[in-house]
């Protein structure tokens, strides 16, 4: 019977790929699961228009890939993705978002950026940019940004 | 000569089939794992393949912290500097090591730090990468940040949330992708 890496699938551990490496690369590929963001989207948002200029994603790569997203009011930006996503493998997950985190593109302004998931949803989170040029955080009308997702 | 397929990870380029995962990859004539303790099947593979891609897709390049230097104006210090390509201890800005990013001062509270245009694995593979996405925020209480996105560079502005005035000899970090 041949060992590691040169024998045909299962693959029997040993020379080439020792059982040892192999548990190095499954617990860190596990590592990298638990802390790797969901999504990465670079936007930009004029109310009512919220354009999306770059996306990362678990779920894929490029706009195609990139969650719906939508203005409701002056300078807030919802980003809303699919209930589930199949990996490049056809196997469907579900998606579910827990922590956003955002920051807004300096301009002509300095601008500050909040994010949030909505309370009922975990396809759902908001961007909400802040102007704060002269003081205390007042509602921007517009800015670009990037949201990351875990 | 080292066998490796694809382009390094910041080129965000590979997917499950550069970790050997296909959706038409079977056991060898279907036998399936015999023994768990030594065998690895072509599920097991196909799965480690497919979740290592997605995280590929979305993993910073770079995470820095770093301080300004504006009450005697110089370079910002770097401290903490954890890149795909490597990872070094704290260094002034404009002093940057080989491979890690540099750092300049514009102003009181305001840096810009600029990355090499391409990097090279520990494969000795180059793969070229410029900054398209940043987190940023101010490391103490009271300030916020901005970033701005230009070429290789990330130019970071930190500011009281009081006063919208730069603050001076701030702390931050950002994270960029």
């Amino acid at each position: 019977m041949p060992l590691g890496g040169f024998c045909p699938l299962p693959l029997r551990l040993g020379e080439g790929y020792r059982a040892s490496e192999h548990n190095r690369r499954a617990f860190d590929t596990v590592a990298l699961i638990r802390t790797a963001p969901l999504a990465v989207v670079r936007f930009t948002v004029a109310s009512p228009t919220v354009t999306i200029s770059w996306y990362k994603g678990m779920n894929g790569t490029g706009l195609a890939d990139a969650p719906t997203a939508t203005s409701a009011s002056t300078g807030l930006a919802t980003f809303t993705w699919a209930s589930h996503y199949e990996d490049e493998l056809l196997r469907s997950g579900r998606w579910k978002g827990t922590l956003p985190r955002a920051s807004a593109e300096y301009s002509t302004k300095q601008l500050f950026a909040t994010a949030w998931m909505d309370s009922n949803s975990t396809l759902v989170c908001s961007v909400q940019i802040y102007d704060i040029s002269s003081g205390p955080p007042a509602v921007s009308e517009g800015g670009s940004g990037t949201l990351v997702l875990w | 000569m080292t066998e490796i397929v694809g382009s390094p990870p910041w080129t965000r380029t590979a997917g499950a089939a550069s970790y050997g995962g296909s959706t038409t990859k079977t056991n060898f004539q279907s036998v399936g794992v015999i023994n768990a303790k030594t065998d690895v099947g072509a599920s097991a593979i196909n799965r480690a393949a497919a979740d290592l891609a997605a995280c590929v897709r979305t993993a910073p390049f770079a995470v820095i912290r770093y301080h300004c230097h504006d009450s005697t104006p110089d370079a910002p210090e770097l401290d903490v500097i954890l890149t795909q390509p490597g990872i070094t201890a704290a260094y002034a800005g404009d002093y940057a090591p080989t491979g890690f990013p540099s750092g300049a001062r514009n102003g009181d509270g305001d840096c810009t730090f600029t990355f090499d245009a391409s990097s090279t694995d520990e494969m000795g593979v180059a793969g070229s990468w410029a900054p398209s996405g940043v987190l940023v925020s101010g490391a103490t209480d009271g300030v916020a940040a901005t970033y701005v996105i230009s070429g290789q560079t990330v130019r970071v502005r930190v500011y009281s949330l009081s006063t919208g005035n730069a603050v001076q000899n701030a702390a931050a970090f950002f994270v960029v992708w």
